[in-house]
């Protein structure tokens, strides 16, 4: 028996569960960051609204959703949530992916509110000056949000931001525990199979490292090419 | 006491320390000024070895303060360094700040540090604040208290690197006064500064500087009076606004 | 609800204690406070490698940072729990593998706080230390480090709410902590999904809420403490 058998790797059964579970990964990652990134920028605008009820709605999400971990989301989408539905919807949920799709709002809420406490950095960054230029010119609340203030504020946000998706990537794995067939749990599986765990635990650690690596070297290449510009 | 010989220092292409040289003798008190830019805090900064020499040797005491083996800790000891922004410890009140050293150094026993300490702030003024922290004091107050600390390792030579140069005005004066009575008691001093008055009250000699090297060498009255060198003339008819 | 908290409250909070190991929330607390004060030394260790002169020091710590941080969790989880026993021979049981794990997490992302708070200090403070003739090891200890760490407390206590989320993550190798007590509570009851999982995420949020606002109210008082001090012109930043 070889210490590690990278054939395991290259083809055959094993592998393509492992690969199954890379992309299904990915699509978690996609679908999640998808809803996140507008739910992040919806929630953002209204912690920084004049409206005092907006602020309090978007702050109580923000702290609701931030203190409980990940996992303990993902229980409650899977297992309380369906009992929530009404009966025909309920069923129709059970007979599509109910892995997925739980997996999907819990990651999306998740990474949704922090990815609007970095927007509402970004947001903040901004001096006040420039909204009040803005409105000076005649231009209403929303077009000065969406042409000056918006604009200047993400791409302050995007380096955080694209660490937050990284943060999304890695927070994929923990959709195993409602059975959500992603990397980590074909990686587990193909343990159980095999009693190998060095070649599937090497090929998770491969496919997340090189997610995250690509994902912050975006950062760093956007850092370079679009420089926060003050006055 | 101080001896330096042919001393180089580059900051990448830049030559900030262009072969000085120069002699320091005990008890003296030694002012450099000049221009900004002209490496006076580069120099005295070599003496303590707070920045490293490219060429040339620096010797106290007569021994090469670059030599292999030699203890930099046990040479800071034994100088006074006085910095531009005080450096107080703000964790530390004004008291330990002065007893730091000394204890953990194993000079003296805590008992007599605090002595010591408490001694030398009297002598700076500031003995009913020796339970102040630093965010408590002034920036007079903690200059003070910073050069209470840096003589609690009773050095036999002092420097100061722009003492004053953070001071609001109204303060200036009191630090200088703690400063001439220092000279007063015989401490060997090298002062980089642009205080003229204590420069002309206090110095033996000044060093005038500009772009790494020493222009002028001379006593306060010659210096003030008839500056020889041309840069020198023109440094002190700028400070007297023509 | 009411019911199921009265029922159920005792299992809840310590598991199957005394008739079998500690579980629940006091577990999932004890276990978080634990691995952040062993994770402490180390973490301090690698965070002054982090800052430290020597490129054969802080290349390597920086590898092991970056390689950390870029990899879930669970997968940390999962190498400790299948793979060690394996190499070592030592078959470590869920708490053991969990608090190795999370010692190991807390400590890279402690050696970032340090790092954090050292490079935050003015340069002259390091300097004003080693021109008394202070060596770097005494100038640490006694001048750099208290300050970085006090500066940096709201950090240590929002790295332990990190942490007390992170160990729900032992549920999934089968710890008893309290969002498995959660699931298994639901499962004996079965009918009432909802309120029990509406108390396990009200328990979590008092809980990290509540340090979370520890963290808001330190940093605040230090806030207060150094807008006190007196001004100074530019100060470099400490390199080290």
């Amino acid at each position: 028996m070889t210490f590690f058998d990278a054939n395991l790797l290259r083809s055959g059964e094993y592998h393509d569960w492992l690969v199954q579970g890379f992309i299904l990964s990915l699509q978690l990652l996609g679908a999640s960051f998808v809803i996140a990134l507008p739910l992040g920028v919806a929630i953002a605008l209204m912690r920084t609204s004049p409206s005092a009820p907006l602020r309090a709605v978007g702050a109580s999400l923000v702290e609701g959703i931030r203190n409980v971990p990940l996992l303990a989301h993902l229980l409650f989408w899977y297992f309380a949530f369906p009992e929530l539905l009404p009966e025909a919807v309920k069923l129709a949920l059970y007979d599509s992916n109910p892995e997925y799709i739980c997996a999907t709002i819990a990651l999306s809420l998740y990474a949704g509110v922090h990815m609007a406490e970095d927007i509402r950095s970004g947001i903040r960054a901004v001096p006040a000056a420039q909204m009040e230029a803005a409105r000076s010119l005649g231009l209403g609340r929303i077009a000065a949000l969406r042409l000056v203030l918006l604009p200047q504020s993400i791409r302050i946000a995007v380096p955080p931001l694209l660490s937050q998706t990284v943060n999304l990537w890695k927070d994929t794995s923990v959709a195993t525990v409602i059975g959500a067939a992603e990397m980590m749990y074909q990686a587990a599986r193909v343990e159980t199979a095999t009693f190998r765990s060095v070649e599937a635990f090497t090929f998770a650690t491969l496919a997340y490292l090189t997610v995250s690596l690509a994902i912050s070297l975006a950062a760093q290449l956007y850092a370079r090419r679009f420089p926060v510009r003050t006055v | 006491m101080i001896q330096l010989d042919g001393v180089n220092k580059w900051y990448g292409q830049y030559h900030a320390l262009v072969d000085v040289s120069e002699h320091v003798a005990k008890n003296e008190v030694v002012v450099v000024c000049g221009p900004s830019g002209s490496g006076k805090s580069t120099l005295i900064r070599t003496l303590n070895r707070l920045e490293e020499i490219d060429g040339g040797r620096i010797a106290i005491d007569g021994r090469d303060i670059h030599a292999p083996g030699i203890d930099v800790n046990a040479l800071r000891a034994g100088i006074g360094f006085v910095f531009q922004h005080f450096n107080l410890f703000p964790h530390l009140s004004a008291l330990e700040n002065c007893m730091l050293a000394p204890v953990n150094l194993k000079r003296a026993s805590k008992v007599e540090s605090r002595a010591y300490a408490m001694e030398l702030l009297d002598g700076v003024g500031l003995a009913h604040k020796a339970d102040a922290y630093p965010h408590e004091l002034s920036g007079g107050q903690q200059q003070r208290v910073a050069i209470a600390r840096a003589l609690a390792m009773r050095p036999p030579v002092m420097l100061f690197d722009e003492p004053t140069s953070a001071l609001d005005p109204e303060m200036v004066g009191e630090v200088l006064g703690v400063m001439r009575r220092l000279a007063g008691q015989g401490m060997t001093m090298v002062c980089v500064t642009h205080e003229m008055g204590f420069a002309r009250d206090v110095a033996d000699r000044i060093l005038f500087m500009s772009e790494g090297r020493i222009l002028e060498r001379a006593t306060p009255e010659d210096f003030f009076t008839h500056p020889t060198h041309p840069r020198a003339q023109q440094f002190l008819a700028d400070r007297s606004g023509r | 609800m009411i019911e199921l908290i009265q029922d159920y409250w005792l299992y809840f909070l310590v598991g199957q204690y005394p008739n079998g190991p500690l579980g629940g929330l006091t577990l999932t607390i004890l276990l978080s406070a634990a691995a952040l004060v062993l994770a402490m030394p180390l973490g301090l260790l690698l965070g002054v490698a982090r800052v430290s002169p020597f490129r054969a020091v802080r290349w390597p710590v920086a590898a092991l940072v970056q390689v950390v941080r870029a990899v879930p969790l669970l997968l940390v989880v999962f190498w400790a729990y299948f793979f060690l026993p394996a190499v070592t021979g030592v078959k470590t049981g869920q708490a053991t593998t969990m608090l190795m794990t999370l010692v190991l997490f807390d400590a890279v992302y402690l050696a970032e706080i340090v790092k954090a708070g050292i490079q935050s200090l003015p340069k002259g403070q390091l300097e004003g230390a080693r021109s008394l003739g202070l060596s770097y090891g005494q100038a640490l200890r006694l001048v750099i480090l208290p300050q970085a760490l006090r500066h940096v407390s709201p950090s240590l206590v929002s790295q332990l709410v990190a942490t007390i989320k992170a160990t729900s993550l032992g549920y999934i190798i089968g710890l008893s902590e309290v969002s498995f007590i959660a699931t298994q509570v639901n499962t004996l009851v079965f009918t009432k999904a909802v309120e029990v999982y509406i108390i396990l995420a009200a328990t979590y949020f008092i809980l990290c809420f509540g340090l979370s606002r520890l963290a808001f109210l330190l940093e605040r008082r230090l806030n207060r403490r150094s807008a006190s001090a007196p001004a100074l012109a530019s100060v470099a930043k400490v390199s080290l």
